[in-house]
């Protein structure tokens, strides 16, 4: 059975243009998103600002209510969900965000962040709950003897630790990771990266993973759905859309990261433009105004997402491997 | 040899904090010669920023102290100068590009206007004519398309990336000799930050400029400039040419540093993290910077009490560790390598395109 399930999911959102009130648009932040994840899998969501990879990850965990579709943890449908039975959902899925700075109470020690959760869910006896506490701290590669220092005292990547052991408190299913290391440096985000893999390993829990890193996303996942203007745009395994990837903004966007490796440098694809007005989107395939492979057809037919491969999904009328006749390439 | 622009001399910044003055800069000296690059690369807390701070005077001045040093710009000390003087060459001999250009553009004024006062504030000669030109000029230079439209909006009505081109249009306003970037690409996303990096680096060639990236990003620097800097706990680690560095690097500080980059091209079990975290240096220092997180010293004597001084160890090459000629001989614990996609034509596009 798979740990996650999402069918059609859309959230849409009303906001008010030019001076007029009755002057509203629509701004499809997620507009038919579907996916599975397996148990011990991590499926990232990866795209640019905007592109609605963290609004879909809120829909997930119930934290906002969607315009349609549903959402199936463990094979219960919790899209009706009120709010008592959203908080029973807590034991099931968790988040990491991504600011260990700002997602932690100053006013709290490390020990009574990570009991918390125990706590308000009544889980074991004091005595009981004080053990599990330690075993958190440990496994996260805390010291359960600095458990009475404040947040604050306590550097970004530990900060980080805090806020793992405190989602793992009620040993959820499913971990949603909101950019867990974005925050962090270089050599801590590689030990915060490791230790997730660790945890997935030992626990087998189920990720979520949210991020706009692709070096990252290519170390964690499992699958990779890549999201442009609210959709999915390719969808496979992390070998097929790192490895074989299909739609040019797959293409352009694995390009586009920048490397220090002398012999991972490859010819560097420049996409013109930004990204459109999400209230206002171009006809038909929203990443036509951007694209090297754009056609007439681009704007009058919306490309579906379909197979490229096997398990292997993009949503585009010319998907494929690089060719000769892609434009817009420079040489890095 | 190209005629030396910039020299700081051992540069030393403090700030006051509750449990005494805080080290942010120790020792720091460096050269950058007219129309070079280069890179400071640390994470954060490695005095980066405070070092391109301090050469600019823009130091928070109730808790920030430069202790210290001298730096030299065109054979005068900065330092030194008086605070007008000083003024005249910020904005004009040396600007800056910083990481937000939301928060250094004025949200009520045109992009135009804010464009007309950088160039007029140091060109008072220019006909209004010819400033309205040179702002229409600099904004082609910069990429942006139809800039006679553009000078009429607000920065409001420009994304970030149009935001960070306005931003290196004004800093190139009055052809400085040093183009300070702080972090130019940090707030951007992905394929914007490829865009500002082509603008960077257009804008360099095109105007002759010496350029100092402050950045956290080794791949980001990589593509921008020739030469590296490489900080920790406010300290140089090592300088090395660009290529050299990332092939071969000598302290292991920078060893670590490359290695715990997550590549695209190969896949690893687990990522080699440095052990334990970013210093925070508050008193006094006593043998290197580095020695707690160190693999290759791992509690020698030598480097718990005797401080490693800047040295040359190759030519061009310098490296701040006791035991530097050991580092390319040394590898931390290398972990098992799942695969190797190097060989793999499909993120090379441009090998199917010529």
């Amino acid at each position: 059975m798979n740990v996650l399930e999402v069918d059609s999911l859309r959230k849409y959102f009303a906001v008010r243009g030019g001076l007029s009130r009755r002057d509203t648009r629509v701004v499809r932040a997620v507009d038919g998103v579907s996916f599975s994840v397996g148990q011990g899998e991590t499926l990232s969501l990866v795209g640019e600002s905007g592109c609605g990879k963290s609004t879909t990850a809120r829909l997930i965990l119930r934290l906002t209510d969607p315009t349609d579709g549903r959402i199936l943890l463990l094979g219960e449908d919790i899209t009706q969900y009120r709010r008592r039975e959203i908080r029973r959902l807590r034991q099931k899925m968790q988040i990491v965000f991504q600011d260990p700075y700002t997602s932690l109470n100053p006013r709290m020690t490390a020990y009574d962040l990570v009991s918390e959760p125990l706590r308000v869910h009544g889980v074991g006896s004091p005595r009981g709950r004080h053990r599990e506490v330690e075993a958190l701290m440990k496994q996260v590669g805390l010291d359960p003897a600095t458990g009475d220092r404040y947040a604050h005292e306590f550097s970004g990547g530990q900060r980080q630790r805090i806020g793992i052991a405190r989602a793992l408190a009620l040993r959820p299913a499913l971990l949603v990771l909101d950019e867990p290391v974005s925050a962090l440096d270089v050599s801590v985000q590689a030990q915060i990266v490791n230790l997730l893999k660790d945890l997935q390993d030992q626990m087998g829990l189920t990720y979520v993973f949210v991020s706009h890193d692709l070096s990252i996303v290519r170390h964690l996942s499992t699958q990779v759905a890549v999201m442009y203007m609210g959709k999915i745009v390719e969808h496979g395994s992390v070998e097929d859309v790192f490895d074989r990837p299909s739609h040019p903004y797959t293409h352009a966007l694995l390009s586009a990261v920048p490397t220090a490796h002398e012999l991972e440098r490859t010819k560097r694809i420049v996409l013109t433009g930004d990204v459109p007005d999400p209230a206002n989107p171009p006809s038909g395939c929203a990443f036509r105004t951007r694209c090297f492979r754009v056609q007439p057809v681009c704007a009058s037919a919306t490309p579906a997402l379909a197979g490229v491969g096997v398990r292997h999904l993009a949503a585009c009328h010319f998907a494929g491997p690089p060719r000769a006749t892609d434009k817009g390439v420079v040489p890095s | 040899m190209r005629e030396i622009l910039l020299s700081v001399e051992h540069l030393v910044t403090e700030f006051e904090t509750r449990e005494g003055p805080l080290r942010a800069v120790d020792d720091v000296s460096f050269t950058v010669a007219r129309g070079s690059t280069l890179g400071i690369v640390g994470e954060s807390g490695s005095g980066k920023s405070v070092t391109a701070l301090s050469i600019l005077r823009l130091l928070p001045g109730n808790s920030a102290r430069i202790r210290s040093g001298r730096i030299l710009f065109q054979g005068q000390d900065l330092l030194m100068m008086p605070e007008r003087v000083l003024r005249r060459i910020r904005g004009r001999d040396i600007s800056m590009v910083f990481q937000d250009p939301a928060a250094y553009l004025n949200p009520t004024l045109t992009i135009g206007s804010q464009l007309r006062e950088a160039i007029s504030a140091h060109r008072r000669d220019l006909s209004r004519q010819a400033v309205e030109a040179r702002a229409i000029e600099l904004l082609t230079l910069v990429g942006i398309a139809s800039p006679g439209r553009a000078i009429r909006l607000y920065p409001h009505e420009f994304s970030g990336g149009m935001r960070q081109r306005v931003m290196i249009a004004m800093a190139i306003s009055n052809e400085p000799k040093l183009i300070l970037a702080d972090e130019p690409t940090t707030a951007l996303d992905v394929t914007i930050q490829a865009q500002v990096v082509e603008v960077l680096k257009n804008v360099q060639e095109q105007t002759g400029a010496a350029l100092i990236l402050i950045t956290h990003d080794l791949g980001l620097a990589s593509e921008l400039v020739d030469e590296v800097i490489v900080m920790y706990g406010g300290r140089i680690a090592e300088r090395a040419p660009m290529r050299a560095i990332m092939t071969d690097p000598r302290h292991p500080y920078t060893v670590g540093l490359i290695s715990s980059l997550p590549r695209l091209d190969v896949v690893l079990s687990r990522l080699p993290a440095i052990p334990g975290q970013p210093i925070v240096r508050v008193g006094d220092l006593r043998g290197c910077v580095f020695a707690s997180r160190c693999g290759l010293g791992q509690g020698r004597t030598r480097c718990e009490q005797e401080t490693p001084p800047l040295r040359e160890i190759d030519r061009g090459r310098y490296a701040a560790c006791h035991y530097s000629e050991e580092v390319p001989l040394w590898r931390p614990a290398s972990p098992v390598v799942k695969k190797t996609v190097s060989s793999d034509t499909s993120r090379d596009p441009g090998r199917l395109a010529r």
